[in-house]
């Protein structure tokens, strides 16, 4: 056997006697005593309304306890099905089922490394490439001291291409050096405590070739960066938004805010009011009633008409008994939100006078 | 005869099984695997790349994980 065999030996010994400590213990049964308990109390409840001649109770009391036994049963059977599953998921793994676990991992891996001390064992894999983006090759390096424990290992990028948005995120799947498992998790939970450690691997190998649009921590699409939608400038993702409308990713000199709402919007689903000349989404504007024009709620009367329709109508209605109107005007405009103060200086000829008898 | 039967789809699954003598790899990835193409599996056996007509024998390890998993989901 030379070197390098005896120490993969060694290895595998020490990874077994890890896993041997930290396998997760045998859960004691939870037995049924309450449902037991439940069945002794209605005998005797049963018991003691035969002995009184009750017979009906007695009737009523048997049919409970039929009940409750069958109860008791169902429990029972999901206790030992419990404990049949926890004895057949145990399967052991043997020093040398982990030996040739590591000396497969030469197989399957350009490079596998290890350190005893560190308690880590490592294998890099091939170049990856997600629609058709070159992100490198990944070393992942298991922590062989927490088989049990977590996800035990980490994803390195060893030729980082990391997303523009995020030095962190160098696979759609991998931030900070951890793997969003997803559909793995399971799969690599059961590898990492049966001790298949080739299969661990194998499956986070898999993982990593794979490019799941529907999840990532940054989207292929978006890794050389989101443009915005407004000014076409490579967007950081600090100071990216999205429109609450359309979705579209707008940078922190283009996004503008609803000043009723407070959402941010883009230039494009953003309008402007009709009267007051300030910025607000579609949901908080309205139609006027009359020209359609689109205005806040600031600018609307009672009759959700506009400024410039409500001043119209206002006129209109004015000109055939101008004096009467005016004078009638005084005490609603106090009321009317649309009203604005009277100015003295504008006050038409003739507003407030009183015919005086000579 | 008995072999060592692993499934890294899924939920995962690694178990003894019983199977019929003369059963190729072929032949048990279609009893087991339910409409999935062996092109999209890593197929071992006793660790080894295996062809689809290898001839299972008694403690024979044979494993299939998916060549693609998908991760994230839980973001």
């Amino acid at each position: 056997m030379n070197h390098r065999r005896r120490n993969l030996l060694r290895l595998a010994v020490d990874i077994h006697s890890q896993l041997t400590q930290h396998a997760p213990s045998v859960v004691a049964p939870r037995w049924p005593t309450d449902a037991w308990q439940g069945c002794q109390h209605l005998s005797q409840r049963m018991e003691r309304a035969q002995l009184h001649g009750w017979l009906l109770a007695a009737d009523r009391l048997r049919q409970e306890l039929a009940f409750a036994l069958a109860l008791l049963r169902g429990r029972l059977m999901e206790t030992s099905e419990c404990l049949q599953s926890a004895c057949e998921d145990r399967r052991p793994v043997s020093p040398h089922d982990l030996y040739e676990d590591i000396l497969a991992l030469e197989d399957e891996f350009d490079e596998v490394t290890w350190n005893r001390s560190a308690k880590t064992l490592s294998v890099i894999t091939d170049p990856i490439e997600l629609e058709q983006i070159h992100l490198g090759r990944f070393e992942i390096c298991l922590d062989w001291s927490k088989l049990t424990v977590g996800s035990p290992y980490r994803v390195i990028a060893r030729e980082p291409q990391p997303a523009a948005s995020d030095e962190s995120v160098t696979h759609p799947h991998v931030s900070d050096e951890h793997v969003c498992e997803g559909d793995a998790q399971v799969p690599l939970r059961l590898a990492l405590m049966e001790g298949r450690l080739t299969d661990f691997f194998l499956i986070v190998a898999s993982l990593l070739n794979t490019y799941n649009a529907s999840s990532p921590y940054v989207a292929m699409s978006d890794w050389h960066g989101v443009a915005c939608s407004d000014c076409d400038t490579n967007i950081d993702e600090d100071e990216r938004s999205s429109c609450e409308q359309c979705g579209s990713s707008m940078c922190g000199d283009c996004n503008r805010t609803c000043i009723d709402c407070d959402h941010t919007f883009c230039f494009g689903c953003i309008v402007t009011c009709a009267g007051c000349q300030e910025d607000y989404c579609s949901s908080c504007l309205g139609s006027c009633r009359q020209c359609n024009a689109q205005v806040c709620p600031y600018c609307r009367d009672k009759q959700e008409r506009c400024e410039t329709c409500h001043d119209a109508s206002e006129n209109k209605n004015q000109s055939p008994h101008e004096g009467e109107q005016r004078q009638e005007a005084q005490p609603t405009a106090a009321t009317d939100p649309m009203s604005r103060p009277a100015d003295p200086a504008l006050q038409p000829d003739r507003l407030g006078q009183v015919a005086v008898p000579a | 005869m008995k072999i060592l039967f692993i499934n890294n789809d899924g939920g995962g699954f690694a178990d003894h099984i019983d199977v019929d003598p003369q059963t190729t790899v072929a032949k048990l990835f279609e009893q087991r695997i339910d409409g999935g193409k062996a092109q999209d599996y890593l197929i071992r056996v006793n660790r080894q790349p295996a062809a689809a007509d290898c001839v299972l024998h008694e403690g024979d390890r044979i494993s299939f994980t998916p060549v693609k998993i998908e991760g994230a989901g839980d973001r």
